[in-house]
């Protein structure tokens, strides 16, 4: 009965058909089908890949970094005339900083901050916002009314500007910069959870359940939120990608993780006034930043894709 | 002979060669290639239409039967579509091997096109008179004035009242009756040789059904335009249609006068699809006879007839080979390998109210008597 | 099954109203002056074992009133009787107690399982929020209702998109019927499906209500459907009912001119019925449920409006035994001749 729109979709219909059928007797789940499209995106593989690596060097690093790089912190400050700012080599991969220390065991020692806060501070938002999301998407009335506006009102601050105050009235520390960027993130997945909710709540299959007899809890619990919970997935990996950069743009003022503690923000502000003469003590940690934060992106995009479930493609 | 700006000479006002039907559509085939495998969205689709006439293409999602008037229309995009063979020739001129540019002046122009869904066939950001005047401004190169008046004129003509009000208004203003026959007026503007209605009434209730049915074949009468409709609703090609085709997995199953395919089908996928059918019943209601199974995938065609897993009657052969068409010398074709055995027909088919020798509904009889004119 | 013998309604409905606000502004509508008047003063009854068909065209209230049953949605005034108990005044544990014996079919076989649980889940579903037997228990009869409705008992882990509309739909009505409930509301069970395959749902209904003798409200737009299947049928405009009866007097002395015009623009499927058949063909769309027509509801698009129609609404009366209808001239085919003006 659809026919014009069936017609355009006439690959993608054709697709599922032949899926159905190679599916034999087997069952298949819909996370696992949705990890099956997500090994076919190049993209995504690649960026998993990456972040897998990047974990692996950061939990690992105290094993065998400082024995093959030096010290991330300490400096041998009688030496520098011969360690300091040297360009990249076999012996220093991505050279050394003013301070005669190599730069890619800072990079590595920079990765852990920066992951931690990226998995950290979107936990955070991410537990506020659905509890916040979900509220205003059950409750409705009042309660969404309050939480939906208080979520405009934080999102109407310039975001940044915002992170600094608090971090300013906090005082510096890896927690208050959990904290902060955590706090200021629960907005917008409040946003994405209460829409999703929204959306899932319309379909007839949650009718299905109340016209069963089902409690609001089993409702949510075995229906909704399985329904919903897709998008938070998605938006929570990008989140982390986003956390790292306000963290980096944190320490990148000066403000959070205190000195001597290597982070990729502070790393860059470091080597700005070396551009010309030492350019790769900013380019390596800015390149850090970058593929790891294009990796979390990816890897949103390629699951935002994976688990979009064309029902009606079936 | 009316020519544009472009000194594009219309195709209707062109004549229909000698022994040529005005369209002439013979083993079309379109395939869609995929990752997944080929497709065979449209397969060996044959017919033949004449000025005032009325086809009814039936037949269930996934049928191919909207696809085979896209792919006449050339609104597939290829890739991932292919014609792999077949003609179409509307007067004699090959559509197939049109340009784009050619093309654009024969939709709307010479073929319009209605869609099943109203509201998503109509931009919401413009006027409708904009709109309907659209085709005239495009291949008759009418003035906005001129299109404004005409699109009123059109309005008009397809029973919206207060023509010159509502020209102005915005497409969510009217309901879903009267944007198809805002639709209607949009393709019927620039007087097309052929209407293609794809499931113009479906989205509709059935008393607004009636009364674009009825629109239709009134517009008909008066411009002696053939119609193609595609449905799934028997109903209406009961209704409406001069000759039938049903298709059934991308492929015509069979073809013949609206009277042919009611009372004389030769293919079981006819007959199941009439004796799926609740009959409006006066006395004892009858058991449905549905056909059991689903269509099958167009990637993974059954060898031999398509519909023979479901068949009731299937035999070895079916599973085999693919049937050809068994065409009688009236034009009425079927693709069944038993088509011409006139015992299996007589055994199998199923009664109508003609076999039956009665008019056997109660409701339209008895309201006859009462009702009489009650017909616009 | 037809006819039955036991008189006591298994359901009641009396003059339910559900009216909804007709705008959702800041406030979500809840000061919204302007109402959307969805069902107005229905009433009518079920008996065990029997289809009753609800039909009209969309928007005229039908499925409203099947949510309003299934107090998936609260009625504005009026009373359900479920078994002799009202619906609207159950208390959470009643309303769960009731459902186990009234239950649901969708339209949608799509939007209508979950597609995050396995077919085995959804269909034990009802039985373990009910807690009806163990969990292996549960399976079993899982595989003996898809045997029933003609699914292979093997795809228990599938999930749903790896069926079509048609076998998802047997899926709904497996999970329909896992309770053995007494009542089944089915809301436009078949509108979603192709010819073959409606046709072979209908026939599974039918089965499964001669075996079990659970009555259905069997609510669709599809006028041949609902005569194939129900017992009785009401049909419905606007919010309002305007007749009731069984099957055969509805379709062949139709009292309602919206009766009469709305089996006269079903297209039939047989060409030379269709060529001598008259058509009345009403003008004009149905008006809104926001301001509904003064008097009679029907009277701006009825050939034989009268003024009287326009101010006094039309009583419910009964014009033969077990025939209802709604119109101040109610009587065997009202449209005459000279009243069609087109």
């Amino acid at each position: 009965m659809q026919e014009p729109s069936s017609t355009q979709r006439g690959g993608m219909a054709a697709k599922a058909e032949t899926k159905a059928k190679v599916s034999g007797a087997k069952s298949r789940t819909l996370w696992g089908d949705a990890f099956k499209r997500l090994r076919k995106n190049k993209l995504a593989v690649i960026a998993v890949v990456w972040i897998i690596f990047v974990i692996l060097v950061a939990v690992t690093a105290d094993l065998w970094a400082q024995q093959w790089l030096g010290s991330p912190t300490a400096s041998d400050t009688t030496q520098l005339a011969t360690t300091s700012l040297l360009p990249p080599s076999p012996e220093h991969p991505f050279g050394t900083d003013l301070n005669g220390r190599d730069i890619l065991v800072r990079v590595i020692y920079g990765a852990r901050v920066s992951l931690t806060v990226g998995v950290v501070a979107t936990s955070i938002s991410t537990v506020i916002g659905l509890v916040m999301g979900a509220l205003a998407a059950f409750y409705g009335g009042i309660w969404d009314t309050i939480i939906m506006r208080l979520a405009d009102v934080f999102l109407a601050f310039p975001y940044v500007l915002f992170v600094v105050a608090m971090i300013a009235a906090l005082g510096n520390g890896l927690m208050n910069v959990f904290i902060a960027i955590g706090i200021l993130g629960w907005p917008s997945i409040a946003r994405v959870f209460r829409s999703a909710i929204l959306t899932v709540k319309e379909n007839d299959y949650v009718d299905a359940a109340r016209a069963m007899g089902a409690s609001d809890f089993r409702i949510i619990v075995r229906h909704i939120f399985p329904n919903s919970v897709a998008s938070i997935v998605v938006y929570a990996t990008m989140n982390i990608g986003s956390a790292i950069l306000t963290e980096s743009s944190l320490s990148f003022l000066g403000l959070g993780v205190t000195p001597p503690t290597p982070t990729w923000g502070s790393m860059i502000q470091a080597g700005q006034s070396y551009l010309q003469t030492a350019p790769w003590m900013m380019i390596m940690p800015g390149l850090a930043i970058l593929t790891t934060v294009l990796a979390f992106t990816l890897l949103g995009d390629g699951l935002r894709d994976a688990l979009d479930v064309k029902m009606k493609d079936a | 002979m009316k020519k544009n700006d472009k000194n594009y000479v219309d195709l209707k006002t062109q004549p229909i060669p000698e022994g040529q039907h005005l369209l002439e559509v013979d083993d079309l085939k379109m395939y869609f290639h995929t990752e997944d495998g080929v497709v065979h969205a449209v397969d060996g689709v044959s017919y033949t239409l004449d000025r005032g006439e009325t086809l009814g293409v039936v037949g269930e999602s996934g049928s191919g039967k909207s696809v085979t008037h896209m792919t006449i229309m050339g609104l597939i995009p290829m890739p991932p579509g292919k014609i792999e063979g077949g003609s179409v020739k509307y007067r004699g001129h090959s559509l197939l091997d049109m340009s784009e540019e050619e093309m654009q002046h024969v939709r709307g122009n010479d073929i319009a096109m209605i869609f099943q869904d109203p509201m998503t066939s109509l931009n919401p950001v413009y006027k409708i008179g904009k709109q309907v005047g659209e085709g005239l401004r495009l291949h008759r190169g009418y003035s906005k004035q001129e299109a404004l008046k005409r699109a009123t004129e059109l309005l008009d003509l397809v029973g919206i009242p207060q023509p010159e009000k509502r020209v102005n208004e915005y497409p969510h203003q009217f309901s879903g009756g009267m944007r198809q026959r805002v639709m209607i007026a949009m393709a019927l503007a620039c007087d097309p040789d052929i209407l293609i209605a794809d499931e113009p009434t479906t989205a509709l209730d059935v008393t607004i059904q009636a009364q674009i049915i009825e629109l239709m074949q009134e517009m008909q009468q008066k411009n002696g335009n053939a119609i193609v409709m595609i449905t799934h609703d028997l109903g209406v090609v009961a209704d409406m249609a001069d000759k039938i085709m049903v298709m059934y997995a991308g492929r015509p199953v069979e073809f013949g006068t609206a009277d042919e395919i009611f009372y004389e089908s030769r293919h079981p996928y006819t007959w199941g699809l009439i004796r799926s059918i609740p009959e409006q019943a006066v006395d004892e209601k009858k058991p449905l006879t549905p056909i059991h199974g689903n269509p099958p995938s167009l990637v993974n065609l059954p060898a031999g007839c398509p519909f023979a897993p479901r068949c009731p009657y299937a035999q070895d052969i079916c599973h085999t080979e693919r049937p050809v068409h068994h065409t009688r010398p009236s034009g009425h074709y079927s693709a069944c390998h038993f088509a011409d055995d006139d015992e299996f027909v007589k055994k199998n088919a199923p009664d109508t109210s003609r076999s039956r020798g009665k008019i056997a509904t109660g409701t339209p009889d008895t309201l006859d008597s009462t009702s009489k004119g009650g017909e616009a | 099954m037809a006819q039955s013998t036991d008189r006591t309604p298994l359901l009641k409905v009396e003059h339910l109203s559900k009216e909804f606000p007709a705008e959702s502004g800041v406030f979500g509508g809840r000061f919204a002056k302007r109402v959307v008047s969805a069902v107005n003063d229905v009433s009518f009854e079920i008996y065990p074992g029997e289809t009753f068909g609800l039909v009209g065209e969309s928007g005229c209230g039908k499925s409203t009133t099947g949510r309003t049953i299934m107090r998936l949605t609260n009625p504005t005034s009026g009373k359900v009787f479920f078994e002799g108990r009202d619906v609207a005044a159950m208390n959470k544990k009643e309303l769960k107690a009731m459902r186990r014996n009234m239950q649901f079919i969708f339209q949608d076989p799509y939007a209508s399982l979950n597609p995050r649980m396995t077919i085995g889940e959804i269909v034990s579903e009802p039985m373990t929020i009910h807690g009806v037997g163990t969990k292996e228990e549960r399976m079993r009869r899982v595989r003996e209702l898809l045997d029933v409705v003609g699914l292979n008992p093997e795809h228990i882990n599938r999930y749903p998109h790896e069926f079509s509309g048609g076998q998802r739909q047997r899926i709904g009505i497996a999970r329909a019927f896992a309770l053995r409930p007494k009542l089944i509301i089915c809301d436009e069970p078949v509108s979603a499906l192709d010819v073959s395959i409606q046709a072979q749902v209908l026939n599974l209904l039918k089965d499964l209500q001669d075996q079990f003798g659970t009555a259905y409200l069997f609510i669709a737009h599809d006028l041949s459907v609902v005569q194939h299947i129900s017992d009785r049928v009401a049909v419905m405009y606007l919010g309002k009912m305007v007749e009731v009866s069984d099957w055969r007097t509805l379709y062949t002395e139709p009292h309602h001119p919206y009766t009469q015009s709305l089996l006269s623009a079903v297209p039939v499927p047989d060409p030379d019925i269709q060529k001598t058949r008259k058509r009345i063909i009403l003008a004009g769309d149905p008006p809104s449920p926001i301001d509904p027509p003064s008097g009679c509801r029907f009277h701006t698009r009825c050939p034989i409006a009268q003024e009287i129609c326009s101010k006094e609404q039309p009583e419910w009366k009964e014009v033969a035994d077990g025939h209802y209808c709604a119109c101040h001239f109610a009587q065997k085919f009202p449209i005459k001749e000279s009243h069609i003006d087109l």
